[in-house]
């Protein structure tokens, strides 16, 4: 499954945030779209995910236009977890992951069968199946990202979006979901689209890299072809090496001493 | 997992039943205790002869006539005003959005006292009218706060705005037709003095409506929750849902306003008490805020008839008064519970 | 962003130009403030207002606008006294004007139509709907409107440069003190509350002694006087020991009056006992549960309405509403029940004589000599 955008615009109001890009992910790898602050990577990411309706040009998914596809069966293969997301903290973690399996719930009915065994599925996979009967505000950060990405991997989708997903995590946290975002390409075949601060995170766990700079589109492609000390240097000003050390399948980045 | 999984949903289901049966327990004693309260001071056995063997004379007029429309009308508009309040703080994820305190009530109100007062010839359709108003108002408050999404925080900017223009508006018009004023007071002082059957038959049938869509709508108003973004990715229309809410939400208001005037509050502080029993799942929270809110605005009506011999409080005042310091008390009380 | 702007700045316009068409309509008065919890105020167009609470006294001395002249008989200066109940008040001197006024501002009902009478020519008077104006005197002078309002605007009475201004005693700290200071004589009336027959009596017979001594005029408005007290006497015979409710409606607000209220006083001095006392309110908001109680005789309600006709409709459309509480009052029931227009609602000074005899009339129509 391919989403495709072709000579894009996207912007807020009258404020273009995004002139022209063309850009594409795809079902069954994971992609991660970096940038420096500003430069539109998360508006892209919402463009692609019908978050915020793009102004010119064409996205379609698997050829149809987004904006024309029915939003119900638009979220049963694109899920996404923006970065804003907020829940009474009463609410339960086994609830919220349910609301999961909205697109496919008529507006009146509650979890079947069926809803009830993915609802399990999706908590079991990330690991907070023990935590069903707590509330929200009973979890730790690590736990809260973690269930809400439960709730978003109910929907089943084809691809998974996920706005900086490890922002306010700590580095332990950070890890988790990163290794579960590798657990879930692997056996599930899902696609991940992620944007992402982290290089490294990025550098690491990615099939394909989308490098967006000032609203346009600078490179993509392989981890190791697209993040050069080059391209470090012309997108986020900064002064590194890239170094491949043996025991390790991706190369790491260092960054240039600070004295 | 599955049988333990059952255990503990029915323990849910049987706190809440429990719960309901306790508020509607609660509710049938206040019924009776208003029944027997009044200026004119019935005994409890005059009032037994009336109730029981259909005794005739004053007393039968007076709990008949009086006291049981009013009654019937309190535990209505109650409900209808609780839900309206706990739609509106959903759609507006504000825990302040009350139909009083955002402007909803006011517009109802504005638009009444305009046909009152310049198109009185209207005067049968002035719950359709209020209704209007009521929308209107919705709409206005929606459309200034809009930026690239609702913020909670703008919403109840702009309804607070709104109240007070609607509120000036309608001192002008006052002004201006000073001599029609007193229908126009005794109904922009939310009252249910003098209500009677008429008036009930109006406020049941709109409560039926509205209540039916509101309790049809708690998933919608549970997801609206979650934020808009999120809501939007997992494949809900938002506008039109946050659209029908905030309508059932008018025209519950819409519908108080056109019966007993303006009365605030309610829609305010009984959400957030039910919200501290039950939590924020609508399925739950909707039914207790209408238990909750017929036992609250029935209380105060009694109260306000009774307090001061000889003197009637209008319920509206009543609420003002015990409302107010109630919600600052939640307020410190509850912290980081609720929202 | 471009079209918010232009937005608001349309929104701004039009807020303008709202404000100032409103504004451009002249002084609007404020209403009154009706809030008083003991007993509500009521509508009408007259100052006299049917509240509880006594309007604030000047108690301490008055000052007069003119020097403390003794009273001449000269025949160009016209002296005003006072009558017993405004000295009590403290409004001991007279008012002596050097010659005969011709343009008389009243901001009072009470004393237009006896002026009118004795041929005092007046500039503005109050707009009411509770006074008959004739349409001579309509027409020839500015209507203040004065009903119910804290926010008058004392700028046009002044404008009119008036030779008299005639206003209600609980206004002299503010627009009475205004117009002195404008070196305008002020003649201050017992107005503001529910006006007693005895009042204005004595009000008129004083501006008689002003305006008209001696004259035809004069005399026919003081028989007018005795007149009605002898019918009164005549009532009271027949009428004792009848009981009335006085009620004052504006569906869906109902109050009852005692016999301290203008109708209510009427009905007493024709001889009625009224089921309801309170020495402090005129007025109170009808409690229906006790009033299924009280058991009159003869129900009578005033209203808003020009004519008892409208206003039987809007009563009966009232009662249909609640029809077996309010037909378990006998009298509803049976028919012994007058709607009295809006007239009846405050006085308007001599005014309230016809009012009076018509009332009779009406009274002896419905229940004849029983």
């Amino acid at each position: 499954m391919v989403l495709n955008g072709e000579a894009v615009k996207i912007g807020y109001g009258d404020y273009i945030a995004v002139e022209n890009i063309d850009v594409s992910v795809k079902s069954g790898e994971i992609t991660s779209i970096i940038g420096p602050n500003g430069s539109g990577k998360s508006t892209v990411l919402k463009a692609l995910t019908r978050l915020l309706p793009y102004k010119k040009g064409y996205i379609s998914l698997d050829g149809d236009d987004i904006k024309k596809i029915d939003s119900t069966k638009f979220a049963r293969k694109i899920a996404v977890l923006p970065q804003k997301h907020d829940a009474p903290p009463d609410f339960k973690v086994k609830d919220l992951v349910g609301y999961g399996r909205m697109p496919y719930q008529k507006w009146y009915k509650s979890s079947g069968d069926e809803d009830e065994k993915v609802i399990e599925w999706a908590m079991k996979t990330t690991g907070v199946y023990d935590l069903k009967d707590k509330s929200i505000n009973g979890c730790s950060g690590g736990e809260g990202q973690r269930v809400w990405i439960a709730t978003v991997l109910a929907q089943e989708p084809e691809i998974l979006f996920l706005d900086e997903p490890t922002t306010y995590l700590d580095i332990s946290y950070q890890i988790d979901t990163m290794k579960l975002v590798k657990k879930l390409n692997r056996e599930s075949g899902i696609g991940i689209v992620m944007v992402l601060h982290d290089i490294c995170q990025a550098l690491e766990i990615s099939d394909r890299i989308i490098v967006i700079k000032d609203g346009k589109l600078y490179d993509e492609g392989k981890p190791e072809e697209v993040i050069t000390s080059k391209m470090m240097k012309e997108v986020y000003d900064i002064d590194c090496d890239i170094i491949k050390l043996e025991n390790r399948e991706k190369p790491v980045i260092v960054y240039k001493e600070i004295v | 997992m599955l049988i333990k999984k059952d255990e503990k949903s029915k323990n849910k289901i049987l706190k809440i039943s429990g719960l309901y049966i306790t508020l509607i327990g609660i509710l049938i004693l206040l019924i009776l205790a208003s029944l027997c309260v009044g200026s004119a001071g019935y005994s409890i056995s005059e009032i037994i002869d009336v109730l029981f063997f259909g005794k005739e004379g004053f007393a039968k007029i007076v709990i008949f006539n009086l006291r049981l429309p009013r009654i019937v009308l309190a535990i209505l508009i109650g409900a209808s005003l609780s839900v309206a309040g706990a739609l509106l703080q959903a759609v507006m994820r504000n825990p302040l959005a009350d139909p009083g305190t955002i402007g909803v009530s006011a517009g109802a109100g504005t638009a009444a006292t305009t046909i009152l007062l310049i198109f009185p010839n209207m005067m049968n359709s002035l719950p359709i009218f209020a209704f209007g108003g009521a929308l209107l108002t919705c709409a206005l408050i929606y459309f200034m706060a809009w930026k690239q999404g609702i913020d909670p925080v703008r919403i109840i900017l702009s309804g607070v705005a709104i109240n007070s223009v609607l509120g000036a508006y309608n001192g002008l018009l006052q002004m201006l037709h000073s001599d029609n004023l007193s229908s126009i007071l005794a109904f922009l002082n939310g009252s249910l003095s003098g209500r009677n059957w008429g008036h009930v038959k109006l406020a049941l049938i709109y409560a039926i409506i509205g209540l039916t869509i509101a309790f049809a709508c708690t998933k919608s108003a549970n997801v609206l929750q979650l934020g808009d973004e999120m809501a939007k990715s997992l494949g809900f229309k938002v506008s039109r849902h946050r659209i029908i809410l905030s309508a059932v939400s008018a025209f519950l208001a819409a519908a108080t306003v056109t019966v007993a005037g303006m009365i605030g509050f309610v829609g305010l502080v009984v959400p957030h008490i039910a919200r501290m029993i039950v939590g924020s799942d609508h399925k739950v929270l909707l039914p207790t805020s209408c238990l909750i809110g017929s036992i609250v605005l029935l209380a105060a009506d009694t109260l306000g008839r009774t307090i001061i011999p000889g003197m009637e409080i209008p319920v509206g005042i009543v609420m003002a008064v015990t409302g107010g310091p109630f919600f600052l008390y939640l307020l410190r009380r509850s912290g980081k519970k609720c929202f | 962003m471009k079209t918010r702007k232009v937005l608001g700045i349309l929104a701004l316009a039009l807020g303008v130009s709202v404000m100032s068409l409103f504004g451009g309509c002249g002084s609007k008065p404020a209403v009154d403030e009706n809030n008083s919890a003991v007993s509500q105020n009521v509508d009408e167009n007259s100052t006299e207002n049917e509240s509880g609470t006594e309007d604030s006294n000047s108690s301490e001395n008055t000052e007069n606008s003119d020097e403390n002249n003794e009273v001449e008989k000269a025949e160009e200066k016209i002296t005003i006294a006072y009558p017993e109940n405004m000295q009590e008040r403290g409004f001991e001197e007279a008012v002596v004007l050097e010659k005969m006024p011709v343009k008389v501002v009243s901001m009072s009902n009470l004393p237009v139509i006896t002026l009118d009478e004795l041929g005092v020519n007046m500039v503005a008077i109050p707009e009411s709907s509770v006074a008959n104006w004739s349409e001579d005197l309509d027409a020839k002078t500015t209507k203040l409107k004065v009903a119910m309002n804290s926010n008058f605007d004392i700028e046009k009475v002044i404008a009119l440069e008036p030779d008299l201004v005639i206003m209600n005693y609980s206004n002299k700290d503010d627009y009475g003190k205004i117009v002195e200071e404008a070196n305008v004589p002020v003649y201050y009336v017992d107005a503001g509350h529910t006006v007693s027959y005895d009042s204005i009596k004595k009000v008129t017979q004083e501006l008689i002694n002003a305006f008209g001594k001696d004259t035809e005029k004069g005399k026919e408005i003081m028989a007018k006087f005795d007149a009605t007290e002898k019918r009164l006497a005549k009532c009271k015979e027949t009428y004792a020991g009848k009981t009335v409710m006085v009620m004052l409606s504006s569906p869906p607000s109902h109050y009852v009056q005692t016999k301290n209220a203008t109708l209510g006083s009427m009905l007493d001095m024709i001889g009625f006992t009224n089921v309801v006392d309170n020495p402090r309110a005129p007025m109170l908001p009808m409690d229906m549960e006790k009033a299924i109680e009280y058991v009159p005789d003869y129900v009578f309600v005033v209203g808003a309405s020009k004519t008892s006709e409208e206003f039987e409709t809007i009563m009966a459309k009232a009662f249909a509403e609640n029809e077996e509480y309010w037909n378990s009052v006998d009298a509803i029931k049976d028919g012994n029940i007058i709607y009295l227009p809006v007239q009846y609602i405050a006085s308007s000074g001599i005014d309230d004589l016809d009012k009076i005899n018509d009332l009779i009339d009406l009274i002896e129509a419905k229940y004849g000599e029983k």
